[in-house]
């Protein structure tokens, strides 16, 4: 899929183009998202876009946020559906990823400490 | 010549003259009275006296000196040996003529007399012999005897008698005097140049007179170092030719009168016949033994039971009973070299048949008597082993032992030699002809008792073999009784199931508004009895209960058969209208007759059945009862039964029949009954029917119970009334009871392909029924929720039901009742049942597994179920308001 990267600093910023993300597409969401994992260790998804996501979709940005810790680093969300939220909620994802309301907010929350 | 004989010759002389000195004593002392010629008588007396006294020689002495003495003392001149008268002279010469005659003729007589004696003597020597041969017996050593009384009566230093060995070429001295030690018994003498080779070939009494001059042979007592003068030998006769010869030798010249001659030869001749006789009991022994070893081996056979160890006991038998000094029995092995393998042996072997290493190939080692017969098949004799040449590899082995004679008998098993039966006698020539045949005859019983004893032990193995199998055949019976009663068993559950499997659809569980309860009591056979269920998009259900006349398989089958003609009608007539009206049942029910008419016609067979369908909607029924037993229709709000009844024929009886249908209205909480005549027409003891008013009574009682009680109770009662656990016929129903309430609002549907690029559509289809939803419409939460729970259900589906195959269906039925949304989807493939995932991971330390997790947080029940048509189901309900 067609991810839009974005560079805020040392922050890359991804924004997701699809509105759904299930079974049927995570497989390539994680292919595509790859490169960026690999280049940066500061990662915002911009979820915008996304008024879907199944359990595969919550696993696919596990996977992502494992990587990246593993290199030191974090990955942030932000502008997520309260459909989307309620399905992190339900799996107590929302404690496990720092959810920021808006790009800026997620850029800045790599700046303060902690 | 003895000195006694000397002394009594010379004796026999003195008395002559003393004779003759007596007589002219007396006649001259008495001279006076005297005259010549009594004086000449005197002396007549004298020589006639001498000569019957001692003999012609006496006699003569004493005639001259008569005839001196009477001219010196009687004839003138007296006293002087001159004669004046010539008339003396012719009185001398006459008295000297008939003294010397008188003396001779006398002498003779004598003479004649002793010979007499002595002929008599050696008659009464060979009677006294005859009749010790006569008495004795083979142990006794006549020829030792004969030897001592030929010396003692013909006078000799040296006598013999010499056997002739087989193989014709030497003489053994059998017996005999006058040798020096140790060679009675042992000396052997070459027949070639020897006496009594001589006299064997001359066939008559051979004399020599003198050895220093004998030129035809060499004497038998020079060739064992003594010094003889004369010689006398005959020839010892047997009916099988000649044993040997008898001799008589001597240090003096002498000759043999013919009596001796003649005793001699008579002496040989009861030899002989001593030996002969010997010989015949000898034979006549060693035949009884031999029976009776035969009698014995046979004996054994009959108690014997393995092969090795009755050989043994054979040559055992063989050994002491006839009395060999060795046996044994080889088997003539089929290997290269041809070995014959020692079985059993008996007797005296000291390691011999270790040596030996006897073969049956025609070698060296194969030409004795063993492998020569078993090579030929015949029996073969060695009848002196000392000589025989084909022994000569083993001769001296078999020497050291004792062997003298062997004889070895083939051993054959239908005319192929297995082996050999080999004897071994002490004595040289043991086996006579008819010894031979008795132990060929003994051969062939053992080669039978081989035969037998392989046979019994192929029969006893066989018997065991038998045994075993008749065990193993015993017990298979046992096992295959079992079985047949476990199959027979099996066949009546097989029956069963393929009723319940073909013939007894399942109920449906989840018809709105309906509950629905089917039985079945199987009698002992299977039978044609069936109910099937079809479902239908607008709710209503199509209930057939059905009777195949007939039972077992074929009525089974033809149940069957009935049933897949209404599913063909039915599809027949539904094809192309998917979402028009139904067919009504009296057309499926006419539609399906005219498939199977002809068929039911032709195997005269026919179906009576009861084809209703049931629209909770419109709370109506149609019934087509095809001669069945129609339906009983409890009313709850007037607590009525009623029995409907359609009035068309049963299928197969006419063809070209219409079928006719009848609708009626139904209230909640009605219960309705279909059923079989296994039902009503139950027979208690006294044959009465169990009828309709029992059955009405059954419903009635169970009023405003389950559907499933009221079958139970219907199962009781028709059970209870015939008094079996049994039925006779088929006992089978099927209750619907109606309830109020549970009919859904609205219903959609959605058929999905088993491919993850449709959980999009699954999605939107939910969406869709939520913003269409009667009454209150869902908040964007619940159908985020349902949306979600839906999205997991069909991925879990592809992943785990379906294995990824993206070529499956799985159909999504929605529901909404007053209070709750109600999803199901149903799916064929790998059952899975969600109670059995694990809880997932909640603290990010796993990406997957959170589908099942996320469907029970998202809605409000999860069940999942396999339907009557054995689709999966997963069922999710929202329950509104909460």
């Amino acid at each position: 899929m067609e991810l839009v990267v974005e560079k805020m600093g040392d922050v890359a910023v991804v924004g997701l183009p699809v509105e759904e993300l299930d079974a049927s597409n995570t497989a390539e969401f994680k292919r595509d998202v790859a490169p960026v994992l690999e280049q940066d260790a500061r990662v915002v998804f911009d979820l915008g876009k996304l008024r879907f996501v199944d359990s595969s979709g919550l696993g696919a940005f596990l996977s992502c946020l494992r990587r990246v810790n593993a290199r030191g680093g974090d990955v942030k969300l932000c502008r997520m559906s309260k459909q989307v939220r309620t399905v992190f909620e339900l799996v107590r994802m929302h404690r496990i990823f720092d959810i920021q309301e808006t790009r800026e907010a997620a850029v800045a929350a790599f700046s303060r400490p902690g | 010549m003895p000195a006694a004989s000397l002394r009594d010759r010379a004796a026999g002389y003195f008395l002559a003259i003393l004779g003759v000195a007596a007589a002219t004593a007396i006649c001259v002392a008495l001279r006076p009275h005297v005259n010549p010629i009594t004086a000449a008588l005197a002396y007549l007396l004298v020589v006639l006296f001498t000569a019957m006294a001692r003999g012609s020689g006496p006699a003569l002495v004493a005639s001259v000196l008569a005839m001196l003495c009477f001219n010196f003392y009687f004839l003138p001149p007296i006293g002087t040996l001159t004669i004046a008268d010539p008339e003396n002279w012719i009185a001398l010469a006459a008295f000297f003529t008939t003294a010397v005659t008188t003396g001779q003729l006398s002498g003779r007589v004598k003479q004649r007399a002793a010979d007499t004696r002595r002929l008599a003597r050696l008659q009464a020597v060979l009677a006294d012999l005859g009749e010790r041969a006569l008495r004795s017996d083979p142990s006794a050593d006549i020829q030792g005897e004969v030897a001592r009384l030929v010396a003692t009566t013909l006078d000799v230093e040296y006598t013999n008698v010499a056997e002739l060995l087989p193989g014709g070429t030497e003489f053994l001295l059998r017996a005999g005097v006058g040798w020096k030690e140790g060679q009675v018994g042992k000396a052997i003498i070459a027949v070639q140049g020897s006496q009594p080779g001589f006299t064997l070939r001359s066939e008559r009494v051979v004399i020599g007179k003198d050895a220093a001059i004998e030129g035809r042979f060499l004497p038998m007592a020079r060739m064992l170092g003594e010094s003889v003068a004369s010689t006398i030998s005959v020839v010892i006769s047997t009916q099988r030719g000649p044993y040997g010869t008898l001799g008589a030798h001597t240090r003096r010249r002498r000759a043999f009168t013919t009596d001796e001659l003649n005793f001699l030869q008579s002496v040989a001749s009861v030899l002989g016949a001593t030996i002969e006789r010997y010989r015949g009991e000898d034979r006549l022994r060693r035949l009884n033994r031999a029976y009776r070893a035969l009698s014995n081996c046979n004996q054994l056979l009959i108690r014997a039971d393995d092969e090795p160890s009755w050989l043994r006991q054979v040559c055992q038998v063989i050994v002491e009973t006839a009395g060999y000094r060795m046996c044994w029995v080889g088997y003539a092995e089929r290997d290269e070299s041809k070995t014959v393998r020692p079985l059993a042996q008996a007797g005296f072997d000291e390691g011999y048949l270790d040596k030996v290493k006897i073969t049956w190939g025609d070698t060296e080692r194969g030409r004795g008597p063993t492998g020569t017969c078993i090579r030929t098949r015949a029996t073969s004799i060695s009848r002196n082993i000392a000589t025989d040449p084909r022994l000569a590899p083993w001769r001296e082995e078999a020497r050291k032992r004792g062997y003298g004679s062997s004889i070895a008998l083939p051993l054959l098993v239908e005319s192929e030699s297995i082996g050999a039966l080999t004897i071994y006698a002490g004595e040289s020539d043991a086996f006579g002809d008819d010894e031979v045949s008795l132990l060929t005859e003994l051969s062939g019983d053992l080669a039978y008792g081989i035969t037998t004893l392989r046979t019994r032990a192929d029969r006893a193995r066989a018997q065991e073999d038998l045994r075993a199998l008749n065990a193993d055949l015993e017990q298979r019976v046992v096992a295959r009784t079992a079985e047949l009663h476990a199959a027979r068993e099996r066949e009546v559950e097989t029956g069963v199931r393929i009723q319940n499997m073909l013939l007894l659809d399942k109920p449906p569980l989840d018809v709105p508004g309906l509950h629905v309860a089917a039985l079945t009591i199987p009698s002992q056979q299977i039978d044609g009895d069936f109910y099937d269920f079809y479902r239908h998009e607008d709710q209503s259900l199509d209930v057939i209960v059905a009777d195949v006349m007939g039972k077992g398989i074929p009525a089974a089958l033809l149940g069957a058969a009935t049933k897949g003609h209404f599913i063909e009608a039915l599809c027949h007539l539904m094809g192309g209208s998917r979402d028009g009206p139904l067919p009504q049942p009296r057309e499926i029910v006419t539609q399906a007759h005219a498939e199977m008419v002809r068929h039911l016609i032709d195997l005269e067979a026919f179906v009576t059945l009861c084809y209703v369908r049931f629209d909770p909607r419109s709370r109506s029924l149609t019934l087509v009862d095809c001669g069945h037993t129609g339906l009983v229709h409890w009313h709850a709000a007037t607590r009525t039964c009623e029995v409907l009844h359609g009035d068309n024929l049963p299928l197969g009886i006419h063809e070209g029949e219409i079928y006719d249908q009848l609708s009626v209205s139904f209230e909640a909480n009605d219960t309705l009954l279909l059923f079989s005549d296994g039902v009503t027409e139950a027979r208690d003891r006294q044959g009465e029917i169990f009828g309709y008013d029992r059955l009405a009574q059954c419903v009635r009682a169970s009023s405003g119970r389950e559907p499933r009680e009221l079958v139970e109770a219907v199962r009781e009662a028709a059970l209870g009334f015939a008094g079996s656990r049994v039925p006779r016929d088929d006992l089978t129903c099927v209750a619907i009871r109606v309830v109020e309430g549970e009919l859904p609002l609205a219903r959609w549907a959605i058929e999905l392909r088993s491919d993850l690029r449709d959980l999009a559509r699954a999605r939107r289809f939910v969406r869709d029924v939520c913003a269409g939803l009667p009454g209150a419409p869902l908040d964007d939460a619940a159908v985020g929720k349902l949306e979600l729970a839906v999205t997991e259900a069909c991925s879990n589906i592809v992943k785990y039901a379906y294995h990824g195959r993206d070529d499956q269906w799985i159909r999504v039925e929605v529901e909404a009742y007053p209070d709750t949304v109600s999803l199901c989807l149903r799916y064929l493939g790998e059952p899975f049942d969600p109670s059995k995932v694990p809880q997932p991971a909640l603290d990010g330390s796993r990406d997957s597994g959170f589908g099942m997790y996320l469907i029970t947080k998202s809605v409000d029940d999860v069940r999942y179920f396999r339907d009557e048509r054995g689709w999966n189901c997963v069922a999710l309900v929202h329950r509104r308001g909460e």
